[in-house]
């Protein structure tokens, strides 16, 4: 930057130099704190007084991780854009809420967000954990010491140098801003929430490789219940606000694409909802030990390994999505982490967890019993999590074996998921009516059957309704679905089998918890998340499977334009200039059945990477009770020419395209208003235009400025057109001409998606009904510290 | 020996072998666009910049045309009919999925590679 330039701006104040250096070495201490708890938790084996100090340096280190979030939020919050992860995410102009997204909108912030949530979640699960503690603490320390490296590597704290001016830090007026899609309010809540989640995974892993460290593999489970009970709770909340993210901003109407980064957050949840009910079993018929401190670890390592592949560009090259690649020294940090935790955690499991697993009781064989469902149900979920993992690890792969790679796309992704998720739904609606005793398969049937019955009518009525002339979506008949072996089947038979297991999950399971509310309120919270689940599946399956869509294009000088039924007209703009974030554009909206509402489309302008115009624009949603009206909308249509023609004076030429039809245009006289070189001096040329049967006679011209770029006079061609002179060279008097829409068109897609609000109801219950679970079995006794077992664990 | 963790090992293995098998007959390739231009598919995937200025949209035909530059440097001309991308100007990257037709790409699937979250870009030198 310009030394002139330089001394205009004021310099950063001390609180905010002191606030940069405060956190980095927080950052440091952390690294220091973390080491130190390590070998103060190793070296309490032989000296126990050492706890109290090891304690101290633990939470000393997840409150330096703290205290390093606050201060950078504090950065962003005043604008300090003087550090260089501040003036690259944080913009004065951007409301509070934004400045405080920012602070995780980037790979450096999402680290220290990751690592402050996995701090708290360190220190909440701390009080708890009783014989399992040392292991604990110091599998934590080793993780968040790691992170601490991370961060020390991929600093947000750095100033930018270019700022500096005779060793005096200057604060420039204004941060290049976070990416113009992240600014919604979705950015705000919803990776504090998922991260959150993420962090929640930690304490699994720690508290499985504690019960393997120090031989009790049976108590360890009741301590983890609770966490894992909150971990799926709080995960699964923060999938479900990243896809209504998706489907509020992105204008593709739907929730979830199987980007790398859903997966990665996905796979964790499915393994941690398999751990949950291997804890069932396990604390219930003392079997699955060995199962449940694999399930215990595999959450946490699946996620490690996800980052790692998302963040350290190996997707970049052959994934569909665009990733950054980290710090080289911060990827071997990670790298390493990622190696040596899971070779380790397989070492240990293969030294120790095998023996533990052999104090299972013995196995039983299969049969109707709820045990065999569990086992089942947590199978089913393992190969769904194990399947997307390697549809998620694909492109790497094929990489790696082809040197070009391949990918996995979104079809192919449900194509295999289904055939695991119809048995997971049976399971989900048969499991709450078998007994954990060997029942005959004709006293189960006669359990559910009434609930089978009453499923089959919903589903018929559910596919009467929505087939129904008035009220259904009016599908063409012979739709068809994509399905394996490139063969394909009626969409309509289809989609019932899925209704059916959906909704013979919602039924069995309110009819459960109507038998059980008396008698049981424990099982309760699980039977309200399988409830959850499958209304949240079916608002996906029905919001999906039966969408309408039709793309047309709204042109306000030909009046309203017909899309799906629906009668759409361009109605007004709403901004105070082109780069309004708060922009709108209004639509007058008749349905087909006469019932009229505005719709407004956000749309604002932001300076492009080559300084042009580019545009931001958010979908309009409708939400009713049966369906949501989606309405998105590219970016308006300016240009009637695509590119500027050339003319010399006196040259007539015909300019056609498919757009506009055809165009004749004389180029009659250059016109020049002033002297050259001097403000306020105007170019013009005289332009003779035909179409069709009418001609106009127009002067597009450019004047001069003091500074910056000249001002341009468009006139008016016709109710269409505006017609623009963007140069001209006066020595030989060509000009460069572009015809263009005026008013603009507006290119538009409109969704009519129903019963979509099952998914937030779907998302609503499932969340309630973990946290319920997670109360129910939150840990009232503590684990002793003294268990006889502890004489058991290696010095 | 019991005949739980038989079936269970078997099932696993199956099932596993079967989804590599799906993703194996089904994955999309990425190409160059050197590549494209003499191989067969209708799924191919041609991962690139879209150069400045070439972007053509014709709204009422719902047709996009732009030019893509591969990372060897080729470049070819893109027609697309699908789902016209809403924030193109936000795009540094695309996939285009499809075929060569007549000399250009054919596609009527566009993924956009947008910046997202973890996408840090250093424009700026640090300390």
């Amino acid at each position: 930057m310009d030394n002139e330039l330089l001394k205009q701006l004021p310099s950063a104040p001390g609180w905010a130099i002191w606030a940069g250096k405060c956190g980095g070495l927080l950052i440091d201490f952390g690294v220091g704190l973390f080491v130190l708890s390590v070998i103060l938790w190793v070296l309490q084996s032989k000296k126990p007084a050492l706890s109290k100090a090891a304690s101290i340096a633990f939470f000393g280190g997840c409150l330096s991780l703290l205290g390093a979030m606050g201060c950078l939020t504090t950065l962003f919050i005043n604008n300090q854009f003087e550090y260089r992860y501040v003036f690259a995410h944080g913009d004065i102009a951007t409301a509070l809420k934004y400045k405080i997204a920012g602070v995780w909108t980037a790979q450096e912030g999402s680290f220290l967000l990751w690592a402050c949530a996995s701090a708290v979640f360190g220190m909440l699960a701390f009080r708890g954990t009783g014989i399992y503690r040392r292991w604990y603490c110091i599998v934590f320390s080793i993780f968040l010491g790691c992170l601490c490296g991370i961060l020390g590597y991929e600093t947000p704290f750095d100033t930018v140098k270019q700022f500096l001016l005779n060793g005096v830090l200057k604060v420039p007026h204004a941060g290049a801003g976070m990416t113009p899609s992240l600014q919604n309010y979705w950015v705000v809540i919803h990776p504090p929430t998922i991260f959150m989640g993420f962090g929640s995974l930690t304490v699994m892993f720690a508290l499985s490789v504690a019960a393997m460290m120090t031989g009790n593999a049976v108590d360890w489970v009741k301590v983890t219940r609770p966490w894992a009970l909150v971990s799926a709770s709080i995960l699964g909340l923060g999938l479900c606000m990243g896809g209504m993210w998706a489907y509020e901003t992105q204008g593709w109407g739907g929730f979830w694409a199987w980007d790398p980064v859903e997966n990665v957050s996905f796979v964790p949840w499915i393994f941690t909802a398999a751990l949950i009910h291997g804890i069932i079993v396990q604390i219930t018929k003392k079997r699955w030990i060995g199962t449940n401190l694999i399930l215990g670890g595999l959450p946490f390592i699946t996620f490690v390994y996800g980052t790692f592949l998302t963040r350290s560009g190996l997707l970049d090259k052959v994934s569909n999505h665009s990733f950054a690649s980290m710090d080289r020294s911060a990827l071997i940090v990670l790298r390493t982490f990622l190696i040596v935790t899971t070779l380790g955690f397989i070492a240990l499991y293969v030294v120790k967890g095998r023996k533990l697993a052999k104090h299972s009781a013995e196995e039983v064989d299969p049969g109707l019993d709820r045990e065999n469902f569990y086992r089942a149900g947590a199978l089913l979920l393992s190969l769904i999590a194990t399947g997307i993992a390697i549809g998620m690890s694909w492109p790497w792969w094929s990489a790696l074996r082809t040197g070009t790679g391949s990918a996995i796309e979104e079809a192919q992704y449900h194509m295999v998921v289904i055939w695991f998720f119809i048995p997971v739904m049976l399971l989900m609606a048969i499991g709450p009516f078998v007994s954990w005793r060997k029942m005959a398969g004709k006293v189960l049937f006669d359990r559910i059957v009434t609930v089978l019955s009453v499923t089959a009518g919903l589903t018929g009525f559910a596919l009467v309704a929505i087939q129904n002339p008035k009220i259904g979506v009016h599908m063409a008949t012979g739709s068809t679905v994509r399905m394996p072996f490139h063969t394909h089947m009626l969409l309509m038979p289809w989609m019932a089998v899925l209704l059916f297991v959906c909704f013979f999950t919602i039924v069995a399971n309110v009819w459960r918890i109507i038998e059980l509310i008396k008698r049981s309120k424990l099982s309760l919270g699980g039977f309200v998340a399988h409830i959850g689940f499958a209304v949240l599946m079916t608002g996906l399956i029905i919001s999906r499977g039966f969408e309408l869509t039709e793309r047309g294009v709204v042109d306000p000088a030909m009046g309203a334009s017909n899309v799906l039924g629906y009668t759409i007209a361009f109605d007004h703009l709403d901004r105070k200039d082109m780069e309004d974030r708060d922009g709108k554009v209004w639509f007058k909206i008749t349905g087909p059945d006469g019932q009229k509402f505005d719709a407004d489309i956000g749309l604002y302008y932001y300076p492009g990477d080559d300084g042009s115009p580019a545009a931001m624009v958010w979908p309009f949603v409708n939400r009713y009770l049966s369906h949501d009206f989606y309405f998105a909308m590219a970016a308006p249509e300016v240009y009637a020419w695509p590119q500027a023609e050339q003319f010399k004076e006196g040259e007539t030429r015909t300019i056609e395209n498919e757009m506009i039809g055809s165009l004749k245009v004389t180029y009659q006289k250059f016109i020049r208003k002033g002297e050259a070189g001097l403000a306020g001096t105007s170019f013009g040329a005289q332009l003779h235009i035909v179409d069709g049967a009418k001609t106009y006679d127009v002067v597009p011209s450019l004047t001069l400025t003091g500074s910056g770029p000249p001002s341009h006079d468009l006139p008016q061609v016709g109710a269409m057109y505006r017609m623009a002179m963007l140069g001209m060279d006066p020595a030989d008097k060509s000009v460069s001409l572009q015809l263009m829409f005026s008013p603009p068109l507006y290119p538009v897609v409109l969704f009519y998606k129903p019963m979509t609000i099952l998914v937030w109801v779907g998302t609503g219950i499932l969340t309630l009904g973990g946290l319920m679970a997670a109360f129910a079995r939150r840990n009232r006794r503590k684990v002793s510290e003294e268990s006889p077992n502890e004489s058991t664990e290696p010095s | 020996m019991k005949k739980g963790p038989i079936i269970t090992v078997v099932f696993t293995l199956v099932a596993l072998s079967a989804v590599v098998i799906a993703f194996m007959s089904s994955a999309s390739p990425f190409v160059t666009i050197a590549q494209a231009k003499t191989a067969s598919g209708d799924q191919l995937h041609i991962a690139g910049d879209v150069t400045h200025g070439s972007v053509v949209a014709d709204a009422r035909a719902h047709i996009l045309r732009f030019q893509l530059k591969d990372e060897n440097g080729d470049f070819v001309n893109v027609v697309h009919t699908g789902e016209m991308p809403s924030n193109l100007a936000e795009v540094k990257k695309v996939v285009a999925i499809g075929e060569m037709k007549n000399g250009a790409f054919h596609t009527n699937k566009l993924l956009v590679k947008c910046p997202s979250k973890y996408e840090a870009e250093r424009k700026v030198a640090s300390n």
